[in-house]
This record gives C-alpha cells, structure tokens and sequence, in this order.
C-alpha cells in the first residue's frame, strides 16, 4: 500500500481589467479533489478567488496594457493615476502571488511544527504535489506566478496544472510555466500510483473521466477540512460557500467556430451524468445550508431529458423549497419548450441568459452556428415570456458577441438594438480567440505578425481592432468602448424598467426621430451647439 | 533515588485524580504556597512545550525535596492542621501532589535551596568496617560538599556512652565519603548533620519512564525514576526559592492550550482560547487575592468576603510570549460586564455551627449570568475552589421556573474553619464527601434539607423569582397600556392627516373637534373601568409619580412600583387637531353605545362593556370604537361620509406593526 | 387656528431672553427624494444663531433629516396599508425620509422628564407638498407638551401662511422671513455629531468664516443654497473659493443648485477647473419656448477653454420635466442639447411653486390638484398637458440610457462618430421588428 500523499490545490488570482466574481468556485479543482480523496489523499485547498460575503474580491492594480498592443508598463504611482484611452488598467483580482507565498509559508511552519511534535497528525504537512486550475488561456501569467511561488516554497513537490487553458494550449504551457521536464497527459491517462508520474511535473490536458460524476469537495472550504465531524442534519455547516456549482453534462454536439468546447471535451461527444446522483448532491448540500446552485455546463440542455428529470426532482421536493438555480452559461434556445421553461421556472431558475451572439444571419453562418437561428430565439423568447417571465428587468437576459475580426460592426449595432427592445438586457461580450478554434487559426498570421502572446488576446484588450482597421478604417478604442457602453446604459432602469429603445410609445418614437434627425445632412434647425452658428464664444 | 515504596500502579491511578491539566497543574501552586511563596510566577514556553512555576517562597534542602516531595503520604500530616514556617494554614497536597502532573508531561525538573540543616542518627548494634556517607544519608554528595557540609559525632553507645575521636579512634576515607573505625568497640551511634546552607539541587523525575515501568510492574527500576544533583550553591548563580519546570507537555495538553476562541459570539469561558479558560481555571483553584471593582471601596461585598491575613498569594503572574496576566480571584459582581447588584438581591451568608464556620454571599440577578461559569456556589476552602461551582445538589430538587432561577444565582463561600480534614475532601480537593458533618451542616445551611430547597439559596431563588414575575407582570401592563395609547396615536395621526389634506371631510372632522354642544347619553353615568394598572404587580404595591425617566421603576425595598404618571395621562387623553379630549374608560352596558362624546367638556367615554370588545383585543376595540364614535360624530347623519370616514379612520396606522 | 405673524413681530413680542427654543426639522414623506442627502435646514440654524446672538435664549436643534455619517439619510416605507398613493392608477410607493416620528417624541419625552422641556418649539418647512409630515410633527409636539406654543416657519409657511394655519396645529405662523444673510449658521448646535456637510450661502465674509471653522472640525464638504451663485459676475463665490483653497486639501464644494449656464463668465469657469468643485450641476435656461442654446454654448466653451475635462467631474444640466405646457419634443431635444453641453443630463420634475406666475395662470387647473399632489413626482401637470404619467417615466428612462456612464465616459451620441451613426441606422432601419418568418436582414 502506498503511503498517503498530499496534495496542495491553488485556485490562481486573476489579472485581468476586470471580473465579475460572481461564480467563480473552482469547480475543477473541486471535483479533482473530490478525485484525489477517492484515492487517499490529503488535501488542502487554497482558492485566491474566494470571494466575501458581497461576492466580490480583493483587487490591486498590477500593471496599464495598451490596447490591442504587446506594450505594458507600470506606472510610478498610483495615487492619482488614470489611464489614456487605448489603455486599460490590469489588477490582480484575489489573493496575488506575495500574499500567497506567506500563506504557502504559514502551512510549511505548521507542518514543520506538527512533523516535530509527532502529535499533530491532523495538521497538513508539506505536500507531495501541487494541484493548480487553470482557466482562461489569457489568465496563463498568473498560474506561472503561482507556480513560482510553489516551487520556491516547497522545492520538492511536484506540480500538476489542469484546466481549460493546459488543455487549449499544452505546449504554451509546457514552455512557459516554469515547470522541470513536465509530462504531457491527458486526464483520462492520470494514475495518482503510476511512480513515474509521482515524480514529474504534469500538464493535463481535457478531463479525468473518473471525476465527473463526483460532487465537489466543498468541505475544503470549511476550516478543518474533512477532519470536522458530521453535524446534526439539517444544520448550516460553517465555511462552506452560499452557492455551489452543479455540472450534469460535458460537450456540445455544435462546433462553433469560435468556441473551444469541442478541444476541452476531446471531440463532440456529450458526457451527462446520471440525475438521480446529482439530485443527492443538491439534496445534500441544500441540508448543509446552500440554497444557491449554478449549472456550469458547455450546453446547458443538451442532456435534455437527464436535466429535466432532475429538475423535476427539485422542482417536486418539498424539502427544497426556497432553492436557487442559475445558469449563467447561456442556454440552447432550440430546446426551450414550453414545458421545458414550465419545470425550469417551478424548479427555481430565476433568470434565464440567451446565447443570442447576433442577428445577422451571415453572422451566424460565418460562425458555423448552424444549430441556431432567430426562429428558434423566438420560440424560447416567448416561451419564457408566456411562463411568467418578464422583459425589461433583467430576468431575461441575451450575451451579445463582439470584437471579432472581420465583425460587421452594424450587425452588432443591430443586434444590440434588437436585443435590448425585444428582451431589454444585454450582456456584452468581448471576444477572445482561444487557440485550437477554427478562428483563431484563420487569424493567426495577423496575431503572429502583432507579436501577440496569449495575454494580449484578451478580448477585453480588443486584439483585433488594427485588423479591423483593414474594414473600418477610422476604428478606434474609443468606438468599442461606446459600444460597450451604449449596451450597458441599455440596461438602466426607473421603476425596475428599462427604456425601449424601440418601443411605439411616444417618448420612444419620438426619441428615434431626433436622435436621426441630428445627423439629417443639411437639416437647418439643428440642436447641436457645434453645428449652430450663433454659438459663438462671445 | 529511592522513591518512598508504594506499589507503581497505585502511583498511577493517584495521578489520575486530578483532571484536567489545570486541576494538576494547581498542585504546584499550592507546593509554593506551602513553602510560602508570596510571588509566583508561571511561564508558558512560546510554543506550550513546557511550563515553569518560580516561586520565592524558602525552598527546599535535597532532603526535604527527598523526604517531602517525592514521597507519597509524606504531606498528609500537614494538611491535617500544618502550618508553615510563616503560619500559613497549608493547602498544600496529601503528599501527592508531585504525581499530579505525571500524565501531562514527561518530566519534572525541580530546582530548589534551602537554608535549614539535616540531622541524621544511626545507631549500630556492632562496630562497622567502615560506613558509607552518602548512603546512609541517602543522596548522592560528592566527597567535596561533604567535606564542607557535613559534621560527624560517632559515639559508643550502650553503657559507656563515650565519643570517639576523629583521627584517633575514626578516620575519613575516598574524602569523607567512608567513615572506617579499626578497631572494634562494640555498638556505635553516628550522628550526621549537613549544613544545607551551602547546597543547591536539581532534580529530575522522569514520569514516562515511572508510568511505563508501572505497566511493566518492574519494581525493582523502580529508583531509577528520579535523579538528583547536588551542588554547591557558590559555583551556581545565586538563587532561591523553587524552580519547578514541567518539560514536555503532552501533546493533548498543548493543543488544548493553544485552542483558539471559538468563533462567532462567544459569552462563555469555555468557548474562550485555551490558554484563557487555563487562566481563568487556575484563578479560581489557587488562593490569590480577589479581583476588585474599581474604585468602589463601599462596596458591600468586601465585607463579607474578608480572609484571613496570609491566606493569600500577593501575586501570581502567568505570561505566555510577550503576554503576561496577573491572576485575581473571579467574582461576577466585579465583573466588569456583570449589572449592577440590587441590595436586596445580596444576600450575606454565615455559619458557624458544630464546628464549622463559614461566610460569604449569595447573589441573584435579573438576567442570567455569563459567562455561565459564574453561576453557582463557589466553596473555598483555605482559599482555595473545592471543585466547580454548583448548588449542592439543590440542581435535582427544583424544576420549571425555579430551576431555571439558578442560572441567574451566584455565590461564594469561604470556609474558615471545619472541613479542611483529610476526611472531608477527596485527594484531589475536588469534592467534599458527602459524610463529612462539617459538609452536613455546610448543605444544610446553604439549600436547607428534605425535598424542598431552602436555607440561603431558597431565599435568593424566591427573590429571583419574584423579580421575573414583578418584570413580567410590568411589561404585560406596559405593553397593554403601549398598544391601547398606539391605538389613540393612529387616531389623533389619522385626524391630524385628513384635516391637514383639507377636503370635504376635513371641515366636517375639525367642526367636531372644535364643537362645544353636549349630547350624551348615558355612558357618562356608567361606572368607570380603571382596568389598565392593577393595584399590585408581583406583590409589588403600584405607585403612580411624576417625571420618571423611565415608564417605570421598581424599588424591592420598599416593596413598590412607580409608573409614571404623565406618560399613562397620555393614554387618557386624544388628541384631536389641536383639542385635547379626555379618554373616560366606562363599564356600560351591553346594550349602550360603544362610545360617546362630550364636546363641551372635551370628554369621549368608551364602553368596554359592549359586545363588539369580545372580538378584538384592546387596540383594535379602541380603534375600532373611537372610529366609529368620530365618524359618526362628524359626519353628522350623512351615511356616505360616515362610512367614508370611519373606514379612512380604520385603515390608518401611524406606524408600521410587526 | 394658527395666528400668521410677520417674524420681525413674532421676535419682538413672543421672545425674551428666558425662553428655551426647540428647533425642529420634519421629516419628509415622498415617493422619492434623491437629493435628501443636502436636506439642511439653513434658515433654522441661521435663526438659532440669530437668536442666540440678539436676543440670549436658549436654543436647542433636533433635525430628522441629518445625514448619518457616510452621508446617508435614514429611509423606511410607510406602513403597509397606506404606502402606496394612488393617482389615476398610477400607484406611487411613498417612503419616510429621515428618522422616525417616534425620535422626536423620545426626545420630548425626556427632556419633560429631565426638566429641560422648551418654552417654544419651531419647526421649519420647506416644500409646500410636504406639509403632512410638519401637521404630523406640530401634533406631536402638541401631544407630549400641550403646553408650549409651537412656531411654523420655512419656504411652505411663507408660501402658503393660510393653508399651514388650517392644516397644522402650531400656534403662530411666520410668514415673512427675515433676513438672516448676514448671520452665521449655528452648526455648533450639531454639537458633536456634526452633519457631513455645511451649507452655506455666498456671502463671503460669512461663508469664509464657516468653512474655516468647519474645516477645523474635519468637515470638508460644502454646499450652497442660493438661487443665483454666480451674483455679481460670481465676484463672491470666487472670492469665498480664494480665500479658502489653501485651507484644506480635501475641501470639496458641491454645485448642486443655484448654477446657471447664463451667468456663468470666464473667471468662474477657471475656478470650477480645480478639483475641490467635485460636481457642478447646472440649472435649465430658457429663452421663451426653447432652450437658451447661446447660453449653454457660451457656458460650455468657458468652461473648455479653462480647461475643463467632462470625463473627470461630474457636470450635469437640469432639464425640467413636467412644467406646463411641456411639449415631448421638446423635452426630448433639450435632453440632446443639455447631453451635448455638459454630458450629463438630470431630469428635474416640476412642482409650481405656490403664488408663481405658473400657478396663478394655472390656477384654475391647480384648483382641482389636490396640494398634496402637487408633488413634482406625481407629475400635477400631466393631465394639462397631456402627457401621462407612463410617458414621464418613459422619459425618465430615457434619460437614464443617455446619462450612464461607463469608465467615466458618456456614449457620445452627437459627434457623428461611427457608433451613433450605425445606432442611427439600426433605428432607422427599426431592426426590432425583425419577426422570425421575415427575417434575413442583409447586412
């Protein structure tokens, strides 16, 4: 029998402009270890991205990129400091590297301490291997900064670094993460027992088939992690988050050109996990004090008929009432039929996030979305509409995708307008290309002849706006930013209502008239003091 | 050395009396307190591995240490009646006190001088070849110390009792650690005296090694448990007192030590850190000086809380790292976070009886006690807590409200005479035995005898109980009075709104109040209610004043309740617009109106008499009459405009309910 | 009923050196109240040191409308069965501004019980609308000392003296001010929980003195209350700004009213450019039916050629909402203009002010409003100008889309940039009404 391992797990901080950390539980490393458990391990969990009871974590300013541009700097100070136009400030969202390595520090004392002491068997000793998720392939610093940390502080672990961008882009993460002769494995070929793998750093690529039915390990959020005894059913468990993440399925039969589920997922094939284990989960949880649960899933609905009994499940469970579920992850609207949307709404989704991407139908053929079109937008629309669900306060909610090369601006400009009158919140996206899609190899002479790394491919650094230079030839920052913001401002609301920018009442009509009146060529009676002669500086 | 022959298991069932660490841990405190120490102090090494109690009390010679502390039984005549050199009434332990803290750590190492010499006679019935020093003295003295320390007399003994002269008729060999007599003249008697002034020990007692070798039953090791070393005390830093340090606690004892607070809301002691609950554990089983409330020197506690002169430590500090407490006796009413204590809630205790005497207080409050440790009966005896504080079985005689009125019940008891024999407390000072008369008569006295809880204790549960049923019986009243004077609020609020809206009703509204006709009917010469204040809450005779700053207060001494007047006269009193009218609450009959109105004498009288009050509690038959006699009132027979406004009137709240 | 006096009378015949006065400032009642963090009550602590100073009586204040620290003003709705207020089928939720009834009368309470009840209570108004909670109040000062006279005062009172007699039940109405510019207002009656912030008025020597002895006390922020801060060419606000700008680094004036684009010149335009005018908001100009469009373009080029950066302070105009004769297009267009001038917009319902010209030509239509509707919320003059009530909040919305901003900047929907116009095509070409069958838009 091989004697216990330890593993460390780190959930890395982010740097990026922004983020919105509003679900950011680590699932895979979660469900990891609830695999690692299965195999003996002791575990401990840092997660940087915890957030607070507001949801929302810790930011320090890092370091101003340039947009759509390799150059960064950090200015001297940052009291007072405010960036240029095609600038971006980038912050280290969660807990960033320096705090980490003290904490790194703190366990390596206690498990000196308790080595020392022969008593304390219970306390985490320095681990054999260290478990590191890593997302978004634009994120890679950070879990190379983490890595550093690590490394320095317990030189004679092994590092193991899974997720969505080693499986994207191994051999970026090969070269790049500082790790000693790393192997390349794919999470089925993982053996914890394999000697030759105990001794090698990994990059994993794609899931470990045999972690994802497992719940996740949340109880490494609790304080003594597993060692707590169990409680009295019924009672809150302290420390464990408010939500957790429920994911009943894997893949998408779809091939995008944009998305990178097919890569993640190792083809098209759907996985879909057994309902009645994933009810347990929730019923368990729910007991334990989680009221909320978020379903992360590539395509939410494609195991339509397992989801649906599940939902079925909660929805008739009495002993669930007051449950929360969300599906921040978009939804396949070919698949919202009425009862459908009917058994959602009973089970407890509260708000519903359409994958509408665009209007434009050469759009959406360009993108090889041929699973959609806006016949089947409208059939869940109204679906959701007839179910109870009201427009214009942001129980329904369309994802707008921008900031594509060789995009047709007034394609978004129009999907915009359409979303907001018909449905009344955007949400929008700024495209990133993720290596190993179509996309991004169609592009990738131009990101190659820009120098960019996979850093600078942050759609929020709007990477492809000098290629869409070539079509518009004016673009600038300063146009995606009021893009951006015209689709936030779309979303404001009086009275828990937003404006219809499109609607047949008379402020809205009216509206439309003279905001196109204001660029009529020639027009006389113009109310723009620029345009108006007597406004002279006197 | 040889320990004092007892059989090695014995040994460990006696260290397993005293539980938990800090029961043990006391022992040594009341070593030093015996060997009358006035400062201690305990320090914690950082990491909890050890702990040192230094005292500066008179020490002791490696003979005492032998003969004392490592002996079992050997302390028992001194708690029987000892006193110190000082005086001090022992309390210290049944001589086995050093066991004490064998489970808890691995050895103790005891560093001690003392200033008194050590007599030894050996009579022996033949002339020896020669005699060894340091066995017969039985600890191990180098040649050296012996030469400076010791003196020898060797004298024949028997009929021709004539002393023998060094030299001549002895000699000293291997540097006096061999006295040899060549010749033979029959029976000797040696007299050795050691001048301990000269000597400083170290000694060891290796608990791992006596536990393990009791398991073994190996009895023959059975000295190789403790080790001495004997020095001359010019060679070592000067020193005095005991150093007695406790090396290598045990895990669980560390840990226990370093237990963080719980978190979350924490009001007990035993949620508190674990180093803290040590403290306040050890605060209250060591016989240190009581904490004081500050600055007040009146307070009537101190009184009776006097202890003898000397029966307390000045001081015993306890550090850990950079931390350093003082340790005073707990009491709740010096609690910082206690209430203040009602006089009549005191309640001052005293026996002396058969033998016994006894003093102290016991205390009751209006709320209950926290931390929950404080509740109960603290008994000391020699200053010192006999085991947790607790009501003498008096727990398991009461039930319901009265059981519950112990938790709101705290006390201490200071034994001054009686009860401090061998056969009244068990080994580890934790209990008394229940046999003990002294004990018998202490019960007795403090929770009387038979099924029912009397003595001192019953007296302070009936003043708890009867200050819950005073507060309760307040607070019903107040509340009634609260609601029915909200009742006129919404009212007066409701006509103040309508009026200051300034439509058709609002004339109509402010005609009536400012009408002055009179037409009653009745209900004027019903007989009047007073039903809101009952003449006596709790027992309490209801009194009724002037400008309380509360609603109201209790005096238990006078055995009254002042309620504030003026606030009731707001009960009485409507205000309509700008016109107050006087609130008559009336008897009437069933069959009269539910309320009446007297403008020209600003009088509206209410029946509780009528049938609609068994519908609705006291505000909303307030509400609902006085809403109908208003509507009624101002709309002046116009059915539309009465019930427009009766039910504006209704619909009213000043303020949001529930 | 009331007795309506000038205050000059009332100070000479009711007050004496011996008395002890009670200030209060009443709580609001409204459906909403944005700006009820600058509620101060200026004329009561301008009064209190008045009297103070001249005539030696003991003053106390007790506002119900102070901020807490962090500036918030307390809020609750009103209790369940009259919360909503219904006009037309609109159903307004109303919310009480402020701290609860219930405070004032503890505290009247106790100072009865601690022998220190005043001799006098005043109680100060301000919009004419509001007038429930100050009857609310007077009844229950009445109630818990029905013995002490109770004295109206504030813009409500002064307006509208005969409607606050029948509605309120206080003794003596004031109904001519006094003038008090000259007179310091007596924060120290704040004592030691001292509002977040003073408000002045643009009197220099005042002003400068106040700020100084503020700034002592850790506050920094300020307000004024004036119709007209730009007076005399803004002579006085620049020379207030001037002699205190070194005072403290963090002072912070807030322009909240009194700004308008006419009366603004060059000198304080340079003033405005310095980081201590955090906000400038700027009132409505008009010149007959429209806009004062060469005011605004005047005020905007000032404040340009000065230096001024948009993106960096909060600049906003007013644009009235809900005056009579309010006509859509227009409100739309000034929305536009308003935008253009100083990228941010704030909608500002109208209420007539009692006696203004608006309610003396309207005075008919008034007539049938009842006062308490008035409430610039309730839109009174909708039905007058056919606009309903749906619509107002349309416009709201409206403006809500054109003001928001995101990394401090506004969409520029004016400049003819390439987003504006292809938001333009989008709307003419009406692109929400595609319908799945007709669908295909060509690109």
């Amino acid at each position: 029998m091989n004697p216990t391992r330890s593993a460390l797990l780190v959930s890395p901080p982010v740097y990026d402009t922004q983020y919105w950390a509003h679900w950011s539980l680590p699932y895979g490393l979660l469900r990891v270890a609830a695999w690692l458990q299965t195999k003996g391990y002791m575990l401990k969990l840092i997660d940087c991205m915890e957030a607070n009871k507001r949801r929302t974590v810790p930011r320090k300013s890092r370091k101003v990129r340039k947009l759509c541009s390799t150059d960064s700097y950090t200015p001297d100070s940052w009291q007072g400091f405010s960036v240029a136009e095609d600038e971006k400030v980038e912050f280290c969202f969660g807990i960033p590297p320096e705090i980490l390595k003290k904490q790194l520090k703190e366990i390596q004392k206690k498990a000196r301490e308790a080595q020392e002491s022969l008593f304390d068997i219970q306390v985490f000793p320095e681990p054999d291997e260290v478990w590191i998720s890593s997302i978004m392939t634009y994120w890679w610093e950070s879990t190379r900064d983490v890595i550093t940390e690590c490394r320095e502080v317990f030189p004679n672990a092994v590092i193991r670094v899974g997720g969505i961008y080693p499986t994207l882009a191994p051999e970026h993460a090969m070269e790049n993460l500082g790790l000693q002769k790393p192997l390349h494995l794919q999470g089925r070929e993982l053996d914890p027992l394999d000697p030759e793998q105990q001794h090698r750093d990994i990059v994993v690529s794609a899931t470990i088939p045999d972690a994802n039915p497992l719940p996740l390990c949340l109880e490494l959020y609790q304080e003594d992690g597993a060692g707590e005894p169990e409680l009295e059913e019924g009672a809150p468990r302290k420390g464990l988050p408010e939500y957790t993440i429920l994911t009943t399925s894997r893949g998408c039969p779809f091939k995008c050109s944009y998305c990178a589920a097919n890569v993640l997922n190792e083809g098209r094939k759907v996985w879909v996990r057994e309902y009645n284990s994933a009810y347990e989960e929730v019923k368990r949880r729910f007991q334990q004090g989680i009221k909320e649960f978020c379903f992360y899933e590539d395509n939410l609905l494609l195991g339509k008929n397992n989801f649906l009994e599940l939902i079925r499940l909660i929805a008739e469970d009495p002993d669930l009432k007051g449950i929360k579920l969300h599906a921040p992850e978009g939804i396949e609207v070919r698949l919202l039929h009425p009862h459908v949307v009917q058994l959602m709404r009973k089970a407890g989704f509260g708000r519903f996030y359409f994958p509408l991407e665009t209007v434009n139908a050469n759009m959406q053929k360009k993108w090889d979305r041929t699973h959609t079109n806006m016949e089947k937008f409208f059939y869940a629309l109204q679906n959701t509409v007839d179910t109870g669900y009201r427009l214009r306060c942001q129980d329904l909610n369309c994802f707008i995708l921008f900031g594509l090369p060789d995009e047709d601006l007034q394609a978004v400009y129009d999907t915009v307008v359409f979303a907001s009158s018909r449905v009344g919140s955007v949400i929008p996206m700024l495209f990133t290309p993720v290596p190993n899609t179509p996309i991004f190899e169609n592009y990738r002479s131009y990101i190659e002849s820009k120098g960019f790394d996979l850093q600078h491919l942050n759609g929020k650094l709007l990477p492809f706006l000098d290629y869409n230079r070539r079509k518009y030839k004016d673009l600038s920052v300063r146009d995606y930013t009021a893009l951006e913001s015209l689709m936030w401002r779309l979303n404001a609301k009086v009275r828990q209502e937003s404006f219809d920018l499109g609607g047949t009442g008379r402020v809205a009509s009216m509206f439309r008239e003279i905001f196109v009146s204001t660029d009529r060529p020639g027009m006389r009676r113009s109310p723009l003091f620029l345009d108006t002669p007597n406004a002279e500086v006197r | 050395m040889r320990l004092g022959g007892v059989d090695p298991s014995i040994l460990r069932e006696l260290s397993g009396v005293y539980k938990p660490f800090v029961k043990a841990f006391k022992e040594l405190i009341s070593n030093a307190f015996d060997a009358d120490a006035e400062c201690i102090r305990v320090e914690f090494a950082d990491n909890f591995s050890s702990v040192t109690i230094i005292d500066d009390g008179h020490g002791m010679t490696p003979f005492e240490f032998r003969d004392d502390f490592t002996r079992i039984g050997g302390g028992s005549r001194r708690w029987a009646g000892g006193k110190t050199l000082k005086g001090r009434l022992r309390v210290g332990n049944k001589g086995i006190g050093f066991l004490a803290l064998a489970r808890y750590c691995e050895r103790l190492i005891v560093e001690s001088a003392g200033e008194r010499g050590f007599h030894r006679e050996v009579e022996l019935v033949r002339t020896p070849d020669s005699i060894d020093i340091p066995a017969t003295l039985g600890l191990p003295l180098s040649s050296e110390l012996l030469s400076r320390c010791l003196s020898c007399q060797v004298s024949r003994s028997g009929p021709r009792r004539t002393r023998l002269k060094e030299g001549r008729d002895y000699t000293w060999k291997r540097g006096r650690r061999h006295l040899a007599i060549p010749k033979n003249v029959g029976p000797v008697k040696v007299r050795l005296a050691v001048d301990c002034n000269q000597l400083i020990f170290k000694a060891s007692l290796d608990f791992e090694r006596l536990l393990c070798l009791a398991d073994n039953a190996d009895l023959e090791k059975i000295e190789d448990f403790a080790s001495i070393e004997i020095y001359d005390r010019k060679t070592q830093p000067p020193f005095s007192g005991t150093r007695v340090c406790a090396e290598q606690l045990k895990d669980f004892v560390r840990r226990e030590l370093r237990m963080e607070q719980r978190k979350g809301f924490v009001r007990n002691i035993g949620s508190r850190s674990g180093f803290e609950k040590f403290r306040w554990s050890l605060s209250r089983c060591t016989p240190i000086p009581y904490m004081t409330l500050g600055g007040d020197t009146e307070n009537p506690l101190a009184d009776l809380l006097t202890i003898p002169p000397g029966s307390a430590l000045s001081s015993l500090h306890v550090s850990h790292g950079e931390t350093s407490f003082s340790l005073r006796r707990p009491l709740y009413p010096f609690d910082p976070d206690s209430p203040s204590l009602p006089p009549d809630m005191l309640t001052k205790a005293e026996i002396d009886e058969g033998g016994l005497k006894a003093a102290g207080f016991l205390a009751g409050y209006t709320g209950i006690i926290f931390p929950a440790e404080y509740r109960g009966l603290s008994i000391r005896v020699r200053g010192v807590a006999i085991g947790d504080p607790g009501f003498l079985g008096a727990e398991t005689l009461l039930t319901g409200a009265s059981k519950a009125a112990l938790s709101q019940i705290t006390g201490e008891i200071n034994i001054l005479a009686g009860l401090d024999a061998v056969g009244a407390l068990n080994p580890g000072r934790e209990s008394f035995y229940e046999e003990s008369e002294h004990f018998k008569i202490l019960r007795r006295a403090l929770i009387g005898e038979g099924e029912r809880v009397g003595g001192y204790l019953g007296g302070v549960v009936a003043a708890v109980l009867r200050r819950t049923s005073v507060q309760s019986g307040l607070s019903d009243v107040l509340n009634r009075a609260a609601l029915r004077r909200q009742a006129l609020e919404d009212m007066s609020a409701a006509i103040t709104q309508l009026i200051a809206r300034g439509d058709g009703t609002a004339r109509a509204l402010l005609e009536m109040a400012r009408s002055r006709r009179s037409h009653v009917n009745g209900l004027a010469s019903a007989s009047m209610l007073e039903y809101w204040i009952p003449p006596r809450i709790g027992g309490l005779t209801v009194k009724f004043t002037k400008n309380l700053t509360e609603p109201a207060t209790t005096n238990y001494e006078t055995g009254e309740v002042n309620i504030d007047e003026a606030r009731l006269n707001q009960e009485r009193t409507l205000l309509l617009f700008d016109r107050q009218f006087s609130i008559i609450h009336k008897k009437g009959q069933p069959d009269q109106p539910i309320a009446e109105m007297d403008p020209e004498r600003g009088e509206i009288f209410i029946n509780w008499g009528h049938p609609v009050r068994l519908q609705m509690d006291e505000r909303g038959f307030l509400r609902t009459s006085l809403a109908w006699l208003l509507a009624k009132e101002a709309a002046k027979k116009d059915p539309d405009l009465m019930m427009d406004l009766a039910l504006r009137l209704l619909s009213f709240n000043a303020v949001s309910h529930g | 009923m009331a007795k309506i006096v000038t205050t000059q009378t009332f100070l000479s015949r009711h007050v004496r050196a011996k008395d002890q006065i009670l200030l209060v400032n009443p709580p609001v009642e409204e459906t909403r109240y944005n700006w009820r963090r600058w509620n101060q009550p200026l004329d009561l602590l301008k009064i209190g040191s008045w009297l103070k100073a001249h005539i030696g009586c003991g003053v106390d204040l007790f506002d119900l409308m102070q901020p807490d620290k962090k500036g918030k003003v307390a809020a609750k709705w009103l209790p369940r069965d009259r919360r909503y207020y219904s006009i037309k089928g609109d159903r307004y939720p109303v919310r009480h501004f402020g701290l609860p009834y219930q405070s004032l009368a503890d505290r009247l309470v106790s100072m009865k019980t601690e022998r220190s009840e005043p001799t006098q209570v005043w109680v100060t108004s301000l919009c004419s609308y509001w007038y429930e909670s100050v009857a609310e109040v007077c009844r229950l000062v009445r109630q818990t000392l029905p013995d002490v006279p109770i004295i109206l005062l504030g813009q409500y009172v002064r307006l509208m003296p005969k409607h606050a007699s029948l509605a309120c039940a206080a003794d003596f109405v004031l109904s001519q001010p006094f003038e008090l510019r000259s007179q310091q207002g007596a924060f120290d009656l704040y004592g030691k929980n001292q509002p977040p912030f003073w408000a002045l008025q643009v009197e220099p020597e005042i002003a400068v003195k106040e700020i100084k002895s503020a700034v002592a006390q850790e506050i920094v922020d300020f307000t004024f209350f004036e119709e007209d801060i730009c007076r005399e060419n803004g002579q006085p606000l620049i020379e207030i700004y001037e002699k205190t700008r070194d005072l403290h680094e963090r002072v912070r004036f807030h322009i909240i009213c009194g700004l308008h684009p006419s009366r603004l010149t060059p000198a304080l335009a340079r003033i405005f450019v310095d980081k201590k005018f955090v906000e400038l908001h700027f009132e409505e100009d008009d010149s007959g039916a429209t806009l004062d469009i060469d005011s605004y373009g005047r005020a905007r080029a000032y404040l340009q050629e000065a230096g001024l950066e948009m993106t960096t302070k909060h600049t906003s105009g007013f644009v009235w909402l809900g005056r009579p004769g309010d006509q859509m297009e227009q409100l739309i267009l000034r929305s536009f203009q308003v935008l253009d001038a100083f990228g941010g917009l704030i909608l500002k319902p109208f209420s007539p002010t009692p006696g203004s010209e608006e309610h003396q030509t309207h005075a008919e239509y008034l007539d049938t409003v009842l006062h308490r509707e008035w409430t610039p919320h309730f839109f009174p003059f909708s039905e007058l100008n056919k606009i309903s009530r749906q619509e107002y909040h349309d416009l709201y919305r409206m403006a809500a889309f054109l003001n928001e901003r995101v990394r401090n900047k506004a969409f520029d929907f004016l400049n003819g940039t390439l987003g504006a116009q292809m938001l333009r095509k989008s709307l003419q070409r009406e692109v929400w009404k595609i319908e799945p069958n007709s669908l295909r838009l060509a690109s």
